[in-house]
């Protein structure tokens, strides 16, 4: 499975300054408002898009049928965080692809050091966790994509991407009942998938209140 | 709960993710607290929901199109095809209203709505004044060129204004003034001359197809050419 570009990748895209003014400015139809929303939070986007389809095309054409309905929308955008709304479209664009392609991973946890190793923040306090963060980071994508579709999809949304339990089960049409149990059984299926790895959680775990 | 007997793991995961029904079960809770098992598997999820949350966003593996492309507004065709399409849709409007109008002057008129049926009246509205002209042996249009109702027998054709008795002179006027209502060949003579403003229907009716169709094949053309 093709592993994101990491090479470069951004932390979560941070709220954009004076999002309201430019969000009016695109409700009223300035393109180039628009442009500037969507760049800020593009990243986000395609991030959500690749973790719930697991192929990069897939998830750039994802983000791009994403952006066109949002742009068709915002007209109808009622506020809130700005990033939340563009996130759900992102999910429903990713959602409609994975129901249209109904694709099930094969492929199984990838070596790391296969991949472009992320250099350490060298301005970060710690360059050391720092680096153990990034590794843990390529291990946590690589985990998902290997859980059942219907976990890995509950998780990315509830987990990673903060979407309540109603939220979800709007979005994936199941009762909350079922999204409960595939969020529980998708966690331990990673704790498992992650067991041999666990010296990598000991920034995490240092960093935890 | 007996400290033994571990709750499911499901159960576990749901108290990790503070879920309020597992973090309300006392039983729970209390078996967590003296479990080491149990306690370590919470702490692990808990961990791991940590750094769930915290993946970074990922660069696009390409460019990505972030605006629907803007419609191109259409190219307006120069030249002398630029022109004809210009005009072909005023061609087809007009067109179609000259169509309408010669369709409805036709069948007003009677005329069976053809250049065919024009021909007809004008020939029959010639030989009437014709026989008219051969009857009199003199002809005898009034000053105002009109025939005398009376003038189609064989009698002097009485000219208006020398009016042989008063009782003539008002029948006579009263012949102009009203005209009767039973058509004689020589008093349709004056309608057969508007009658030919009549026959000008199909004329117009016949333009108003030609114009129509131009318009509506250069229009169709222009479509094939500028997509």
């Amino acid at each position: 499975m093709p592993e994101p570009d990491r090479a470069q990748s951004p932390a979560r895209a941070s709220q954009l300054a004076d999002e309201e003014a430019i969000v009016a400015r695109a409700m009223d139809g300035d393109r180039g408002a628009f442009t500037q929303l969507v760049e800020h939070y593009q990243s986000a986007c395609y991030g959500l898009a690749w973790r719930l389809l697991g192929d990069p095309d897939m998830a750039a054409d994802a983000a791009q049928d994403a952006f066109i309905h949002a742009y068709d929308a915002i007209r109808g955008y009622r506020g809130g965080l700005f990033r939340s709304w563009l996130l759900r479209i992102t999910a429903n664009a990713s959602y409609d692809i994975l129901r249209r392609m109904q694709r099930r991973p094969t492929t199984v946890l990838p070596d790391p050091a296969d991949g472009v190793p992320e250099l350490p923040d060298l301005a970060a306090p710690n360059p050391i966790a720092e680096a153990e963060r990034g590794e843990l980071y390529r291990y946590l994508d690589a985990a998902l994509q290997l859980l059942t579709e219907d976990q890995r999809v509950a998780v990315t949304l509830c987990d990673v991407y903060g979407m309540d339990y109603d939220e979800v089960s709007l979005m994936t049409s199941a009762p909350i009942g079922t999204v409960k149990s595939r969020i529980h059984r998708g966690r331990l299926r990673l704790r498992e998938l992650l067991e041999p790895h666990r010296e990598l959680f000991g920034a995490e775990r240092r960093q935890a209140p | 709960m007996d400290p033994m007997t571990h709750p499911a793991d499901e159960r576990l995961a749901a108290l990790a993710g503070d879920e309020l029904e597992a973090r309300t079960d006392a039983g729970l809770g209390a078996h967590v607290d003296e479990c080491m098992r149990c306690s370590t598997l919470v702490t692990e999820l808990r961990t791991l929901q940590t750094a769930l949350s915290k993946l970074p966003d990922l660069v696009p593996s390409r460019p990505l199109r972030l605006l629907p492309p803007v419609p191109e507004p259409e190219r307006a065709p120069t030249g002398v095809f630029g022109t004809l399409r210009r005009l072909a849709g005023p061609a087809l409007a007009i067109g179609a209203l000259l169509m309408v109008v010669g369709a409805f002057g036709s069948v007003g008129s009677g005329l069976p709505g053809g250049a065919a049926g024009a021909a007809p009246a004008l020939v029959e509205s010639a030989s009437d004044a014709a026989r008219a002209a051969v009857g009199s042996h003199q002809p005898s249009p009034t000053a105002t060129g009109q025939f005398s109702r009376d003038s189609a027998s064989p009698a002097v054709p009485v000219a208006r204004g020398v009016s042989p008795s008063p009782r003539a002179s008002t029948d006579e006027q009263k012949s102009v003034a009203t005209p009767s209502p039973t058509a004689t060949p020589l008093n349709r003579a004056p309608t057969d001359l508007s009658g030919q403003g009549a026959n000008l229907y199909p004329l117009i009716l016949l333009l108003g197809t030609a114009l129509a169709v131009s318009g509506a094949l250069v229009l169709i053309v222009g479509r094939i050419r500028v997509p």
